[in-house]
Parts: structure tokens; sequence; C-alpha cells
């Protein structure tokens, strides 16, 4: 029975060697096509309204994939 | 700069951090980015044979240098790696910090073949790990530096 060779056992694990060799394939290591990086800017004032941001515009951000705002949370 | 052998050139904005040449630009992800502030040591490499942090220095500052990655051991049973991650104890829990306590602690047989309990914790203050509270790694040096002496 499968329980019976888990249960009070030292069960070795099987994902240690990507972890020792480098291999661990985190979230940061994906690379995948057409992918970009997100950075968030919160507002520093409180109720202010969004109308552009100077921050990005006329600072050479290339490929810029596209902005998501929410108003409220 | 070389990495594990391999020479690697590219023109890169003066302020590209070493650990961002090295995963993004030589593409070895095994080296982690954990902090960016020089904290966590997730980042250890070897430049020109000494142990250091990836993030706590400018790739064009390595230009022309030897650096060796996690990813430069052999997928042996009797090198570092395994003789660290396995054995009795197991040294590691999720993995992020591994690459860099496994840099530390090659670093640290090399210079100390039979390392003490004191000097090991002293040696691995520079590597940060959450999972494990450090008592496994410890021992998993340990296990690693006698069975580097014995082979």
């Amino acid at each position: 029975m499968a329980t019976a060779r888990l249960l009070g056992a030292s069960v070795k694990r099987r994902e240690d060697p990507r972890f020792i060799t480098g291999k661990g394939n985190y979230t940061d290591d994906l690379k995948l096509p057409g992918m970009t990086y997100a950075a968030f800017v919160r507002s520093p004032h409180s109720h202010a309204r969004h109308r552009r941001d100077r921050h990005l515009e006329g600072q050479g951000v290339s490929g810029r994939g596209g902005r998501l705002h929410r108003a409220r949370t | 700069m070389t990495i594990n052998g391999v020479k690697h050139t590219h023109e890169v904005e003066p302020r590209l951090l070493l650990v961002h040449f090295i995963r993004e630009l030589a593409g070895l992800t095994g080296t982690h980015v954990g902090c960016d502030t020089s904290q966590c040591g997730a980042c250890t490499i070897h430049l020109n044979g000494q142990a250091m942090k990836s993030c706590t220095m400018l790739a064009v500052q390595a230009e022309g240098a030897q650096i060796k990655t996690i990813e430069a051991w052999p997928r042996t049973a009797s090198s570092i790696p395994s003789r660290t991650g396995s054995g009795k104890s197991t040294g590691l829990q999720c993995g992020f910090c591994t690459p860099g306590m496994i840099m530390s602690a090659a670093q640290m047989i090399e210079r100390y073949p039979k390392p003490t309990e004191e000097q090991i914790r002293h040696q691995l203050e520079g590597n940060l790990c959450r999972c494990t509270g450090y008592h496994n790694i410890v021992k998993a040096i340990q296990y690693a530096a006698e069975k580097m002496a014995g082979k």
C-alpha cells in the first residue's frame, strides 16, 4: 500500500537535483515570447485624478506594452 | 568575460549589474536575485576564484574576469552541490538560496577543509535562507566537507 511507505517514513525529495544544479526555473527565470516588465506606480496624492503618465513621457521607455489603470480601490 | 569556461561578449549599459548580465545576457538563471541590495547572497558567484555577490558589482567592472556560477558544477554524485544538497541532512527546502549557499560553501571548504560549526555559521553570514533556519545547511556543509576530504 502506497500510504504505508509515506507515513512515518523519510521520503526522499525528488525536486532537489534541479535546485542544487541551478535548474530550478523560478518565476523570474521564465522567458516567454513577447514578455515585458511590469512596474507599479501608486499615486502620491489621495483622491487625485489620473490624467497622463508624465514620468514615462519623453524618457525613451522602449517597447512599452501598455498601461492598465484602476481608478479606485 | 568568461563564464564557466564560455566567453560572453556584450555591449552593456554602464549601470547593468553583473547578476543581470549573468541571468539575462548569458542566460544562466541558476544565479538568483533575492534582494537586489547585497544582503541575501542568492546571487553569490566566484569571480576570479573569489566568492562574491554578483549584485554588488557592475557588469563592466567584471570585464575580462573569470566567472564561475552554480551551473559550472558537474552533475555527478561527487561534486560539491550533490554533497551539500543531498546526503543525510537536507540542506534546502524551496531551493532559492541554494545556489548562493553552494557557491559560498565551495569556497569555505577550499579555505577550511574541516570547518567547525562556528566557522560555517560565521562564513554563511552573508547568505540568507528563509526556510531552513540554517541548522540543516550547516550540517549539510559539514557532511560535504567530510566527503570531500575523504574522496
